[in-house]
């Protein structure tokens, strides 16, 4: 490992933040926090992306690693340990003057921290305690964070972390356990699950406890009695949770203090190695960010490498159902692989990221998260893949012909929404609009509807738009036919090309028929 | 000159009291609905032949009068609607509005939902094509450091949405000292730090006069990140043009700015 000192923060933002550019989650979404005085920053629950690098992917926070040097030695990971890279890290003080600065001139949405591991989990953990809390309380940032919880570090750290950032999210890395074996053999599926199922708690017990408040806290409007009833209770209620701060306060201050004369309890109980750490800072700094923010407010993610092991689709969306339903997850990201290590378990170097493959899966996501899908409804056992040149959505309704076509007029919503062609909006679009008039195809076409493939699907006061053979054959090869060009140019993109001096990229178009006709009649 | 054809045409102030003032105005006069054109008088306009043209004269009154009875009588979604609508670059939006108008004291707060009707669907794609566009510079626009602690920032939008933006970067930059430029309209928001923020005109020439540029290296910093963020083996410009237009693109840093 080649260790370099004395990096400017330029070289080490290069080097930082193209070792993080491989994982996906960047999204600011999820939050909602309007500014306060004396604080820099707000965060927008929609999300707010500032930038697209030139592989089309949003840039909405400042991703970066907090150093990429790293105990594990996992095949698929640039950052693996036997890999011959310059190593770096940052401090605490560059990161949050980076941040600050990028998100003054409007840069960024906030910060997205990973981290190599360092010594220990909990060593790595504490770093980005120490990051965080920084930022949080001398830099008064009130802007988003997405934090990696680091699998094996101290769920009391984790936890601290958690009242600090608004998303928390601990990377799957793999779809299934076994392929976790053969490539990260340090990690393990359990290692894994086990913080995010704390996280999970974390955030439902969070919700709960602001819900009973809110039920505490409510007036009410009636007889005397019920009204005095009311406010007794409000008042005993802040009295708990004003203890409660108290107690969890003094809680890590007896931990500091233990940490100061070296004693072996508290928070420092974990081994932390010989690695001299300092010890964490008192949860209480000047704007009680860790006591009075919620427990990871936007939710937790995670994401999983794609292609880079031999799963089918049908497994990975799986996973993704189960990860979903069982641990409460925001997002599921996928990453296609990008061979960047020469290794005989993996795919060769060179060989081109799956990327039609993620975007499908991507589709089969939206399907699961918005349109009322399962994930048994797109693919099964015997059908483990998802189809080349139709979307899921597609692909889906042409093997369920039985249930089509839709009638715009009467359907319930649940019914449109599963139309291809027909998205969300303008479902609710079609569902508001036809309590006062009869919808048409025209109208359908101004609500957003993707009439050249909902066409085949939907009737309009009992008439489709073009006479349809509702057939399978028939539909896969009328829809297939304008999707062919498209999805192989998808394909394409990941075509890797050698740069030329001379023939670059297409910046400079070929003259076109029109053009050579100008210059012939003079007009050029 | 008034005979049975004739037709009246409202020219008002390209604002949204101006707009306001003018369906006050022509609905007071009582010479029908179908008669009545609203209309921004632009320059390259000829004039039509049976028709009468009144000048409106803004007046501040008359517009919260219609946007007291917007908010009464038909609801508060409509009146955003308005709101915005009016704040589009768009030429036929005064008079759509008051087609709009029509049908919203007609019908009441069913019409914003009336999406079949042409007027309606129209006023909502203006509504939404302003509110896009805000969301969209404050994603985009970028600021400048100048001497003095002064945050500076150049922006050409279509439609006029300096306040959305304005206001989202007070409530963000509170302790900040800002100055936020349209370009297009020489209208810029200024925000001293911690206090309440304004609208003055400004032109494009005057700032650049006032503030000269200087070496700023989180500027670089932000270039280094923003290349090295990039996976070079999914470049993809057609995807990276689409989710940010190539307007989007006049001032912001990491594209390489037409002015230093």
């Amino acid at each position: 490992m080649l260790i370099q000192e004395n990096l400017t923060l330029q070289q080490k933002l290069e080097i930082l933040s193209d070792a993080a550019k491989y994982d996906v989650a960047c999204t600011s979404s999820g939050a909602d926090r309007r500014g306060k005085k004396g604080t820099t920053g707000s965060a927008v629950s929609c999300g707010i992306c500032h930038s697209f690098a030139a592989d089309g992917r949003c840039i909405s926070l400042l991703k970066i690693l907090l150093t990429n040097e790293c105990i594990y030695d996992c095949r698929y990971c640039v950052n693996r340990i036997s890999n011959d890279t310059v190593r770096t890290s940052f401090t605490p003080e560059e990161i949050c003057t980076l941040t600050m600065e990028f998100y003054r001139r409007n840069y960024i949405e906030g910060l997205f921290l990973s981290s190599g591991i360092l010594h220990t989990p909990n060593y790595t953990m504490e770093q980005i305690y120490q990051s965080l809390f920084l930022l949080r309380e001398k830099y008064r940032f009130w802007g988003y964070i997405h934090v990696k919880a680091i699998p094996g570090a101290d769920p009391e750290l984790i936890a601290r972390v958690g009242h600090l950032a608004d998303r928390m999210s601990i990377n799957l890395e793999l779809p299934t356990g076994d392929g976790l074996k053969k490539l990260a053999p340090a990690k393990t599926r359990e290692r894994i699950l086990t913080p995010m199922r704390q996280i999970q708690k974390g955030i439902r017990q969070d919700q709960y406890m602001v819900e009973e408040r809110k039920r505490e806290k409510k007036i009410y409007l009636g007889s005397g009695a019920s009204v005095s009833g009311g406010r007794s209770h409000t008042a005993a209620q802040s009295d708990a949770s004003s203890v409660k701060i108290s107690s969890k306060a003094g809680l890590a201050e007896t931990k500091i203090s233990a940490a100061g004369t070296a004693s072996p309890s508290g928070i420092r109980k974990y081994d932390s190695g010989n690695t001299g750490t300092a010890s964490l800072p008192s949860a209480r700094g000047a704007l009680h960010y860790e006591q009075k923010s919620r427990f990871v407010p936007a939710g937790q993610s995670t994401q999983m490498i794609i292609g880079a092991t031999p799963e089918t689709d049908h497994q990975i969306l799986q996973v993704t159902e189960a990860l979903y339903q069982k641990f409460d997850l925001k997002r599921v990201f996928f990453s296609a692989y990008t061979a960047v290590n020469d290794d005989s378990e993996l795919p060769a170097l060179g060989t081109k990221p799956p990327l039609l493959r993620e975007h499908r899966l991507y589709q089969a996501d939206w399907l699961l998260r918005f349109y009322g899908f399962e994930a048994s409804e797109l693919l099964t056992e015997e059908r483990p893949y998802f189809h080349q040149e139709l979307d899921p959505k597609c692909d889906w309704a042409i093997r369920h012909l039985e249930n089509f076509p839709v009638e715009i007029n009467r359907a319930d919503y649940t019914q449109i929404l599963r139309v291809p062609g027909i998205g969300v909006k303008s479902a609710r679009r079609i569902v508001q609009a036809r309590r006062s008039a009869k919808l048409d195809f025209p109208d359908l076409k101004k609500f957003g509807v993707v009439l050249k493939r909902a066409a085949y699907f939907i009737t309009c006061n009992g008439k489709m738009m073009n006479p349809t053979k509702i057939e399978e054959e028939y539909l896969t090869h009328m829809l297939t036919a304008d999707s062919r060009n498209q999805t192989r140019q998808l394909a394409d993109q990941s075509e890797f090309r050698q740069l030329s001096l001379f023939d670059d990229f297409a910046l400079t178009p070929q003259p076109s028929a029109a053009d050579n006709m100008k210059s012939l009649t003079g007009q050029m | 000159m008034s005979s049975n054809n004739t037709t009246y045409t409202y020219q008002c102030e390209d604002s949204t009291d101006g707009i306001l003032t003018a369906v006050y105005d022509a609905w007071a006069s009582r010479r029908g609905h179908s008669r009545i054109k609203l209309q921004i008088p632009r320059e390259a306009d000829t004039m039509e032949l049976f028709s009468e043209y009144i000048p409106v004269q803004t007046d501040a009154e008359k517009a919260e009068k219609v946007r007291c009875s917007i908010l009464k009588k038909i609801s508060t979604e409509a009146w955003e609607m308005v709101f915005r609508a009016s704040l589009s670059n768009q030429d036929e939006k005064a008079d759509l509005i008051y087609r709009f108008l029509i049908g919203g004291f007609y019908y009441g707060a069913p019409v914003t939902k009336m999406m079949a009707e042409p007027v309606v669907m129209r006023m909502t794609e203006l509504a939404r094509s302003v509110s896009n566009e805000a969301h969209e510079w404050k994603q985009f626009i970028r600021f400048d450091e100048q001497a003095g602690r002064i945050l500076f920032a150049r922006f050409r939008p279509k439609n006029n949405v300096i306040l959305s933006v304005s206001a989202h970067f007070a409530d963000r930059l509170s302790g900040e000292n800002f100055l936020i430029l349209d370009t297009g309209r020489s209208i810029a928001a200024v925000h001293p730090a911690g206090q309440n923020w304004y609208l003055t005109s400004l032109s494009e020439a005057d700032a650049n006069a006032a503030f000269s540029s200087q070496p700023d290296e989180y500027r670089d910093l932000w270039k280094t990140f923003f290349d090295s963020i990039a996976i070079r083996e999914r470049t993809n410009p057609k995807l990276q043009q689409n989710m940010m237009p190539l307007r989007y693109r006049e001032y912001a840093v990491e594209f390489g700015e037409r002015f230093r």
